[in-house]
């Protein structure tokens, strides 16, 4: 959707349009079910957490402003909403671990590669990835599956860019240790395989 | 540059903030250093497994109706009662009914018999011991009383501190503090303060702000 079709349909559905809220949600509700599955790895749990999302988002509209991208005023509110649900699932003091969250197996994400190793690999990573705080995480996702830029990170998570970037780091350099044993020689042709979704 | 220098910049580069020279530069080196050509195509495969993965379970169908749904009606909220803090409360009005009745006996106008005409002085003596003797029952009566009820007000706190912990319930923390506070309170402080201020308050610990916190 381009923006300014979205700035239109938010200027609508400020103004009480739900048939342009709707649109809205038709348009960002796989993504940001994605994004807050991958946060809490329930699938019941997550559909609740997209649908508080967007009563919340309809009865915020007012408080948007546009000078953010819609999306990411949408997986702020998201995230906070995971924060507050994981807090609620176990006490939080600050640091603690979410390593549990991933290691359900039910609700285990399609494989698409064709080969064990393939497959390996990208347990291993998401697996590692599962591991990481929350913030950590999120600041993952955010990056590569939404594509978003530090400084749009920096407004979801609610901390600074350079936070940000210190989140993105540690969570490579831990991706980077828990690939270690996976034992592959040659990355290079790792990553053409996985292009070609025949590794 | 070395190789270790050039790994500094791997975030950087992977960020997309690595300025056009410096980023040519990179991608030269990357082609003849081995270490820093696999360190690249790692994180490279890792950022297109996250980014491609299609791993995630799908919305359950009709989603986008409901959330229509619950933006023309909320949601009500839940009406749980909160029953810990229920019993908080009737536990703190039981013991201020308690004290009230007990100030107001303590507080009340004596009331001596007139000696009967031709009596003598040791007959009113005698009344005014009798008097005291009464007022010290009462008062032992309500001290007991208000004792009685300030142990089972700590013992429910304790068992509902329990029962949190058990069902691993979080309390809200003014919760935890205000109950924590309240089980800690000398209901004989309440009583001693009017005839003797100042006196230091002993103050009973039966439920530990440990066992409180840790919860």
């Amino acid at each position: 959707m381009a923006r300014s079709e979205e700035t239109r349909l938010v200027e609508r559905a400020r103004r009480g349009n739900t048939e342009a809220f709707r649109l809205l949600v038709e348009n960002y509700k796989d993504r940001l079910f994605a994004f807050i599955w991958r946060m809490v790895r329930d699938h019941h749990e997550a559909e609740d957490l997209t649908q508080a999302t967007f009563v919340r988002a309809f009865q915020a509209l007012k408080t948007y402003s546009d000078r953010y991208a819609f999306s990411t005023w949408l997986f702020t509110i998201a995230y906070r909403l995971c924060l507050n649900h994981l807090r609620k699932r176990k006490a939080y003091s600050g640091e603690v671990e979410f390593g549990w969250l991933g290691s359900t197996n039910e609700e285990a994400p399609q494989t698409l590669a064709n080969s064990e190793e393939a497959r390996r690999l990208r347990r291993l990573i998401w697996d590692a990835v599962d591991q990481l705080k929350p913030a950590q995480r999120s600041a993952v996702l955010l990056f590569y599956r939404e594509g978003k830029s530090c400084e749009e990170i920096a407004q979801v998570l609610n901390i600074p860019t350079v936070t940000v970037k210190s989140h993105l780091h540690r969570a490579r350099a831990k991706l980077r240790e828990a690939l270690s044993t996976a034992l592959v020689d040659d990355w290079v042709n790792v990553r053409f395989a996985v292009d070609g979704n025949t590794a | 540059m070395t190789c270790t220098e050039w790994e500094q910049l791997l975030d950087a580069y992977l960020d997309g903030q690595l300025a056009g020279s410096l980023r040519l530069e990179f991608d030269a080196h990357r082609l003849r250093c081995r270490r820093c050509q696999q360190s690249l195509a790692m994180l490279e495969t890792v950022g297109h497994v996250l980014g491609s993965d299609s791993g995630v379970p799908s919305l359950s169908p009709g989603f986008t109706d409901r959330v229509m749904r619950d933006i023309a009606e909320p949601p009500q909220r839940s009406t749980t009662i909160p029953w810990t803090r229920v019993a908080l409360v009737g536990l703190a009005l039981a013991q201020a009914a308690a004290i009230l009745a007990f100030a107001l006996l303590w507080n009340a106008p004596r009331v001596t018999p007139a000696p009967l005409r031709g009596v003598a002085d040791n007959a009113a003596v005698e009344d005014d011991v009798g008097f005291r003797a009464v007022q010290r029952l009462i008062a032992e009566g309500v001290e007991d009383n208000l004792w009685e009820m300030h142990h089972a007000r700590v013992q429910l706190t304790q068992d509902l501190i329990a029962l949190a912990k058990y069902l691993d319930i979080t309390l809200p923390e003014e919760v935890a503090r205000e109950s924590s506070k309240m089980a800690q309170v000398n209901p004989w402080n309440y009583l001693w303060s009017p005839v003797a201020p100042g006196e230091d308050e002993a103050v009973e610990t039966p439920a530990t702000e440990e066992d409180v916190h840790s919860i």
